[in-house]
């Protein structure tokens, strides 16, 4: 990522700040509120990513074993790969404890994505790359 | 405040089974309506969710056979047994009936591991009982995880071959009330909206909005720290339990408003994580229930 991108990503979250910052002035439902509240944790979340994908120190080569110590267990975080990039799901709703409908973390799940997703890959967007798998 | 009272999710929300039930006792007798038949079927299923449903409160199974619904036949609670019981399941087919299903279908060896009556020497299984039924029943709902998605019944290695009361009826419309046991009032509540309104609002997946349409991490006490990050580390502790295995982010229920047992308390309220149990892939795709 060179700097262009990296302003060209940053005033993106930028932008759905501030706009999801105006629809909490205008919002009173109290559901919506915190569902609008959490959307605006989630952008601060990703332009704190972007940065640190930029200084490059979360990025890095995984090899099976390395990865396999990312299973989420005991508080560790939570990594899987896909297509030979490696994902952080530690956060993600979805992964609770680690595990994803049977599927656990630490391991390349490419098999059992294209399976369940169909290669659908709007699903990992959101998700924080940390590296790469090295094979 | 105007915008708050039109808010949908909050208007359904407080239409609890309660004022259901009071629409519905209201709306028979101005209408001098006689009460619907209720025929409630159990499958290849454990019986929770009549025990679930003995265990009403607002209102409480009484209230609710004696104002509301005739109950016709009931596997747990029907007073006669036998051939004789059978016969009672047959007179209440001709009648205007709402069907309630628990427990899946069990299809192994012509359905065998799960009888519902021996019959002049004729053996009746579940399955062949549930079409009898589903053929002339005004409504059908499948109550329960097994019934609406195979839940416990149908879990791998899946030795009945057993498939859910929704798919075994694919060509008939079936509420789903998931839940492992549904709760009393998921239940009588939309029985009291059927004899009132008719159909309730179902989503994508057919069970009723007003009972599941946020997940239980939306509504969760614990929600607060799951935003900041701050998790749980075992049993016991009090913050977030996503960590630990916490199923409540693709667990669509009302629990942590509802709550459970005459209202006292929830699963998370108790110190244990959501473990999914009215969740579609329960209980496969919810293990483990607990990760440390
Ligand atoms: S305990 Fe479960 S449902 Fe509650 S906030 Fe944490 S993850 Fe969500």
């Amino acid at each position: 990522m060179d700097k262009k991108e990296l302003s060209i990503l940053l005033k993106e979250c930028y932008k759905n700040i501030f706009n999801l910052k105006n629809m909490l002035i205008y919002t009173q439902c109290p559901i919506k509120r915190t569902q609008i509240e959490d959307e605006i944790l989630f952008e601060i979340n990703k332009a704190l990513y972007i940065l640190e994908d930029y200084t490059k120190c979360r990025q890095r080569e995984f090899t099976i074993e390395e990865l396999s110590k990312y299973d989420g267990s005991l508080g560790n975080p939570a990594y899987i790969a896909v297509n030979g990039i490696v994902y952080d799901v530690s956060n993600s709703p979805v992964w609770g404890g680690g595990t994803h409908f049977g599927a656990v973390a630490g391991v390349d799940l490419t098999s059992q994505f294209e399976k369940c997703h169909k290669g659908d890959l709007t699903k990992l967007k959101n998700l924080p790359i940390v590296g790469t798998l090295k094979v | 405040m105007n915008i708050i009272k039109n808010c949908p999710i909050i208007e359904s929300k407080s239409q609890t089974a309660m004022t259901l039930i009071n629409e519905s006792i209201e709306y028979i007798k101005q209408n001098a309506l006689p009460k619907l038949n209720l025929i409630w079927l159990e499958a290849t299923g454990c019986s929770g969710n009549i025990i679930s449903l003995l265990n009403g409160e607002n209102p409480g199974l009484y209230f609710l056979l004696k104002k509301m619904v005739n109950l016709k036949y009931d596997n747990t609670l029907s007073p006669s047994q036998g051939e004789k019981a059978f016969e009672e399941f047959l007179d209440a087919l001709n009648t205007e009936f709402i069907l309630v299903v628990e427990g899946a279908i069990s299809l192994k060896d012509g359905g065998l591991y799960s009888i519902f009556a021996r019959y002049k020497g004729d053996i009746i299984t579940s399955a062949k009982a549930v079409k009898m039924a589903a053929d002339k029943a005004k409504y059908i709902l499948a109550v329960g995880t097994c019934s609406s998605y195979g839940g416990i019944s149908s879990a791998s290695p899946n030795p009945s071959d057993s498939i859910s009361t929704f798919d075994y009826l694919n060509d008939k419309t079936v509420i789903r009330i998931p839940g492992c046991p549904a709760h009393p009032d998921w239940v009588t509540g939309t029985i009291a909206h059927l004899i009132s309104f008719g159909m309730p609002l179902l989503d994508e997946k057919n069970r009723p909005l007003m009972f599941y349409s946020l997940t239980v991490h939306d509504g969760c006490t614990r929600r607060s720290f799951f935003n900041k990050g701050i998790f749980a580390k075992k049993l016991g502790d009090l913050e977030c339990m996503f960590k630990l295995g916490c199923r409540g982010p693709v667990t669509k229920t009302d629990c942590p408003n509802r709550k459970w047992n005459q209202y006292v308390n929830w699963p998370i309220g108790d110190n244990t994580p959501c473990i999914g149990c009215a969740q579609e892939t329960f209980p496969d795709g919810m293990e483990p229930f607990i990760r440390y």
